[in-house]
């Protein structure tokens, strides 16, 4: 990812370790929500809608898709973040969450005129789904219609994923239940309640800043960085760890287990460059992973050798889709010319149209 | 099981609709067209395992559609019907995952419709058989005790003696079927694999020996049964698998009495292996050797798929499955 430097240089905070700036962009939809947060967090105003710590940067998006979405990319563009994280209260859609929950978002929808729009973001692997709507959900009837789409409905969180994924920015997402969407006074209780949820949510974003995304989950694999013996480029260090997974996944075995019963040792003793060494792992790998590979390799040498002898060139579809092949040769004279056409009287296809219809033999 | 029930407005007092929502405990919503909601959005596939909505609706458009070449026993009109989209399973290699933008299922509940065009379509081919298929985009069993349809494509069967309909599923939920007189016009076809794969890639479905038994109940009775090995996926035992699985079915009267056997080798599109990739990031299908073939389709390279194909067709001989009952599904020069 290629970020811009930081125009102010405050604004970045350095990991020790790996020093990747580490600054996070809360984005809110309404002052109140937030109010907590500034002395929680001892904010300080940059701009309007705009405050600051040394760690994050808030904004007040407002209210609405496009709005949130403009002002979230602006401010995108000023500072260099590691992340987006969309905090808020939101309406329930549905009868079974409880007010006062905060709820890791799963997939962020957007609704115009209670119709879905195609396009939908991704928060979090797990969670429930949330709903941005251009206009507020006051009729219960209109809510109900919208069941079905997700759990919340909120009046920004779109437009944030939005701006963050157009950005390359990790994204992420919390919501805060205030209150049933669709029920009358709905929004009066949540002036009333303003101060209590944006308490809250100043309590939880500081939990939600020590946690780490959970979707970083990938499959552990095993570093070969040091293995002794061995080189390993670039591109094989890849194709080893790819064969590694791929063998894992095929005999539902750990990685450490793959590899134990890979039997490095026996490559250590081959009298072989590291390099080479290297080459025969990856491809006792590839044996492993498809059995066929090394005599359908075989099969298509010697057929290629055959028309070598010739002085001709056989060349296969190496995609072994093709049941045609080409035969080439160079001529000067015309004597070598009739003697490889008589070369060519020697020769069949029918070793390759059997490979080609099935004929593998392998036991 | 449902999130949420949509039913279009003009539906609304359909005597089908009225015995579904019965079984159904939630209110359902009502909307003008169930395309005003599903599909609109993209909904990723693998929310259905938490909020897999239902919509009951009228199929417009097309209700029968051509199948495509090799897709069914040589020389004979194919034409699969429409009467649902989505399925309540979960197989990984399902090329539902990217074919709609929503896993969501729609139960369309205008047979009478489908019906007129299968008589229309009879009528092209004058004394000819013409097969009907269903389970194209959904399995025909699965949710055959809520949807109560399939008595009308019985009765169609019964009338129409050149009509033949196949109702293609993985489940084991055969009651309706156990109503139903048996008829040779009127075939349940059972997607089968060998027991482990099945286990491993047909997520959420009932086990091979399952389906197996559901197969034999139907036989006993006189039903119309078939199988299809489709997909047959690589896995280093695959010969020895595909031997027990037919050794099984030997055993069960099954091999021999098949209206007819298909094999299929798992294949793709560009953009449903991405989804499976996506979706099934530790699948056991992502394993195997896989190209880009003929028709642009992913799939194992040709010599492995044909060598896969003619063990499995081999096995099946050997087991009693009628050498002219086997044919070689959406496969080129096979």
């Amino acid at each position: 990812m290629d970020h811009k430097p930081p125009l102010d240089g405050a604004l970045t905070k350095t990991n020790p370790t790996c020093k990747v700036p580490v600054m996070y962009l809360i984005t809110m939809a309404h002052t109140g929500e937030a109010l907590a947060l500034f002395e929680h967090f001892q904010l300080s105003v940059v701009e309007k809608n705009l405050f600051k710590n040394d760690d994050l940067v808030l904004l007040i998006t407002g209210e609405g898709p496009f709005e949130a979405s403009v002002r979230t990319a602006l401010t995108l563009s000023k500072y260099r973040f590691s992340e987006v994280i969309n905090l808020g209260i939101a309406g329930s859609l549905s009868d079974e969450l409880k007010i006062g929950t905060l709820l890791p978002i799963r997939t962020f929808y957007l609704i115009q005129d209670l119709k879905p729009a195609f396009k939908t973001f991704k928060s979090l692997d797990q969670g429930v789904d949330c709903l941005t709507s251009f206009e507020r959900i006051l009729d219960p009837e209109k809510a109900r219609k919208l069941k079905g789409i997700a759990h919340l409905v909120d009046r920004e969180g779109w437009g944030v994923a939005l701006a963050a994924k157009e950005a390359l920015i990790p994204f992420r997402s919390y919501k805060m239940i205030s209150d049933e969407a669709g029920t009358h006074g709905a929004c009066e209780l949540i002036k009333e309640e303003a101060h209590h949820f944006s308490l809250k949510l100043a309590h939880e974003l500081s939990n939600i800043l020590g946690m780490p995304s959970l979707n970083k989950t990938k499959r552990p694999t095993l570093s070969v960085t040091e293995l002794k013996g061995f080189h390993f480029t670039h591109t094989t260090y890849h194709k080893f760890h790819q064969l590694l997974n791929k063998l894992s996944i095929k005999f539902e075995k750990t990685p450490e287990e793959i590899f134990d019963s890979l039997k490095v040792s026996d490559f250590l003793i081959l009298d072989v460059l590291p390099k080479e060494r290297t080459k025969l792992l990856l491809q006792t790998m590839e044996e492993k992973i498809d059995p066929t590979k090394k005599l359908m390799d075989e099969k298509m040498k010697n057929l290629t050798h055959l028309f070598q002898k010739e002085g001709l060139k056989l060349i296969m579809d190496p995609h072994l889709e093709n049941l045609k092949v080409t035969v080439s040769f160079e001529a000067s004279t015309d004597e070598e010319l009739h003697k490889k056409a008589r070369g060519l009287l020697n020769l069949s296809l029918k070793n390759f149209s059997d490979l080609m219809n099935g004929d593998l033999h392998v036991e | 099981m449902w999130n949420e029930v949509y039913v279009e407005e003009g539906l609304k007092s359909h005597p089908r609709v009225l015995k579904i929502l019965e079984k159904i405990p939630s209110a359902p919503i009502y909307v003008d067209r169930y395309d005003e909601i599903w599909g609109r959005s993209k909904k990723p596939y693998l929310h259905k395992r938490e909020t897999l909505n239902l919509f009951l609706a009228k199929k417009e458009g097309q209700l029968l559609k051509l199948a495509p070449d090799a897709y069914g026993l040589d020389g004979e009109a194919h034409y699969y019907f429409i009467h649902a989209y989505n399925c309540i399973y979960e197989c990984q290699y399902c090329y539902l995952q990217g074919y709609f933008n929503t896993p969501d299922i729609v139960l369309f509940m205008n047979h009478e419709d489908i019906l007129l065009e299968m008589k229309k379509t009879l009528a092209l081919h004058p004394g000819k058989k013409v097969w009907f298929h269903a389970g194209e985009f959904s399995d025909s069993l699965a949710l055959s005790h809520l949807t109560g349809e399939l008595s009308l494509y019985h009765e169609f069967c019964e009338s129409h003696s050149e009509a033949v309909i196949e109702l293609r599923t993985k489940s084991v939920n055969t009651k309706e079927m156990e109503k139903l007189p048996p008829l040779k016009n009127f075939i349940t076809s059972f997607s089968l694999s060998p027991s482990e794969m099945a286990r491993r890639v047909d997520l959420k479905t009932p086990s091979t020996n399952l389906r197996l038994k559901a197969m034999e109940k139907l036989h006993l009775m006189g039903h119309s049964i078939a199988a299809h090995f489709d997909p047959i996926i690589y896995e280093d035992d695959f010969k020895k698998n595909y031997q027990d699985l037919l050794e099984s079915m030997g055993k069960l009267g099954l091999t021999q009495n098949l209206n007819y056997l298909s094999l299929g080798v798992v294949r793709f599109t560009k953009d449903v292996f991405r989804e499976m990739e996506r979706n099934y990031p530790d699948s056991l299908i992502q394993t195997g050797p896989m190209v880009k073939s003929f028709d642009n389709k992913v799939r194992y390279h040709r010599p492995m798929r044909m060598w896969m194909m003619n063990t499995i067709k081999d096995l099946s001989i050997e087991h009693g499955v009628p050498k002219d009952k086997i044919y070689l599904c959406m496969e080129e020069n096979a």
